[in-house]
């Protein structure tokens, strides 16, 4: 009789298991005007996986990586399960919900922004509170609509968490085309902040123009992000990015940058990377990256 | 005990579970061309899968994760070494069956070659070879050759008689050992 349920709902002894693993390394220059820095980053990632006899999808992930930026090293993930079938992916486990929709700007990576400008000005947009612990999340379509529903019921767990928790959030991303433009609609909450935002996305001139807005109501401070992005192909292996933000609340500021990357073949690229920040919640001043970086 | 806000949760991710009606493998690989794979909003990456993604996004390397299972099935299927004979087996244990009175001076099983030692009756001898030309079994897949001597005064000379219809008799005899066997088999 359990058999008979568990094979109802995609649970079956016959299953096609894969084990891979992915990876990559980078070292950048990072200047800031005043300090000069290499930034190494390392890392591989690791995905479990097995395909049930009715053709549910089960996997989790894990890695082990020198830190993405200049943090310790780090061994991590394993941290949640997520189940794949039809057109559903549920994640049990360490969840993020979408938060920050509308925030759009420079393109400048993590590796660049390592000058002493990296500060409140690039701290991420959005709900400040534990939107990433553990909780579940469902990832759907609903005709050409892609939904992403995620609740964190236990800010203080990860692999472990009490789903009676008491510290929240919940939020969800809807994105859908609309004619030739795509939209992304988000909102989310923890309970003493709230954040909303959308983001609209169409063919421009041989690239992408991207353009978003959103807004925090907090007890604090409530806080505005308004910016565009455009990302285009120069030719075959080489690609630019050029990116604005200005973010108005209690401490309001503006980035703009540009991202320029060439593919050099053998699964490696040479990038440059500039981000100018200005404005009352930030040291003005502008950091520059060049680094190179593989992947396989 | 199940909070209020987990019931309505759980009973919002089983409703919307019911309404799929669509495919989100599809919508997602619209909305990598649209956002990139990486920043793709309905995608989780860890930190390190993030940049990994994004190195990747960089080098134009749209390669899926290596797989070591893939690897290892290729190790074991490289170990194991198929060996295809070129003489039917079921031609091959027919002409053994028909020749197992005899006694046999050669048996090549890969090359399906047999030849009796001289059969002996009077003044005279013969020897009997068969030949095994096909891996099927077929009809024309045996060559059958009998040579008989003479005992002329203690000296043996070929009689250079054609012993055609024996040779026919022969191969029939064979082929219907070899169809019995692979009825059998």
């Amino acid at each position: 009789m359990l058999s008979a349920l568990l094979a109802a709902v995609g649970f079956s002894s016959a299953a096609s298991a894969d084990v891979s693993v992915s990876g990559s390394g980078s070292v950048t220059v990072s200047a800031d005007g005043t300090n000069t820095e290499t930034i190494l980053a390392s890392g591989i990632a690791f995905a479990l996986s097995t395909t049930t006899a009715n053709g549910m999808s089960i996997s989790t992930s894990g890695s082990i990586s020198n830190g993405t930026t200049v943090e310790a090293a780090a061994a991590g993930g394993f941290s949640s399960v997520a189940f794949a079938t039809g057109g559903s992916t549920i994640t049990i486990g360490k969840v993020e919900v979408p938060n920050g929709t509308g925030d759009v700007g420079p393109a400048a990576s993590d590796m660049t922004k390592q000058g002493d400008k990296k500060n409140d000005a690039d701290s991420a947009f959005g709900v400040n509170g534990t939107v990433e612990a553990a909780g579940v999340s469902l990832a759907t379509a609903v005709g050409g609509a892609s939904v992403t529903v995620g609740y964190v019921y236990n800010a203080a767990g990860t692999t472990q968490g009490d789903i009676s928790g008491t510290n929240t959030a919940t939020g969800v991303s809807l994105s859908m085309p609309v004619g030739n433009i795509t939209t992304t609609l988000g909102y989310v909450t923890d309970g003493t902040q709230n954040q909303s935002g959308a983001t609209a996305a169409v063919a421009l001139g041989g690239g992408t123009l991207t353009v978003g807005y959103g807004a925090t109501t907090a007890t604090a401070a409530n806080e505005t992000s308004m910016g565009a992005k455009y990302a285009m192909s120069l030719d075959a292996d080489t690609s630019m990015t050029l990116g604005y933000n200005s973010t108005k609340g209690e401490a309001p500021h503006t980035k703009a940058g540009v991202q320029l990357t060439r593919s050099i073949g053998g699964g490696a690229s040479v990038f440059l990377e500039a981000i100018n920040y200005a404005g009352a919640g930030a040291t003005a001043g502008t950091d520059i990256g060049i680094g190179t970086s593989f992947a396989f | 005990m199940i909070g209020k806000n987990t019931l309505i949760l759980g009973s919002l991710i089983l409703l919307l579970s019911a309404c799929n009606n669509g495919n989100l493998n599809k919508n997602l690989a619209e909305l990598d061309k649209v956002y990139g794979r990486c920043d793709n909003p309905h995608r989780q990456y860890n930190d390190v899968q993030y940049q990994i993604c994004k190195d990747k996004e960089r080098a134009g390397n749209n390669q899926e994760p290596f797989s070591i299972t893939d690897l290892l099935n290729r190790s074991q299927e490289d170990q194991v070494a198929i060996y295809k004979s070129a003489v039917n087996q079921n031609l091959w244990m027919g002409a053994l069956d028909i020749l197992k009175d005899y006694s046999l001076k050669i048996a090549d099983s890969d090359g399906g070659y047999i030849e009796t030692d001289w059969i002996y009756e009077n003044q005279n001898r013969c020897l009997i070879k068969i030949q095994i030309t096909s891996a099927e079994l077929i009809s024309t897949g045996v060559n059958t050759k009998i040579l008989c001597q003479k005992n002329n005064n203690d000296l043996w000379v070929n009689d250079n008689i054609n012993y055609i219809n024996e040779e026919k008799q022969l191969t029939l005899k064979i082929l219907e050992s070899a169809n019995l066997n692979s009825q059998l088999n």
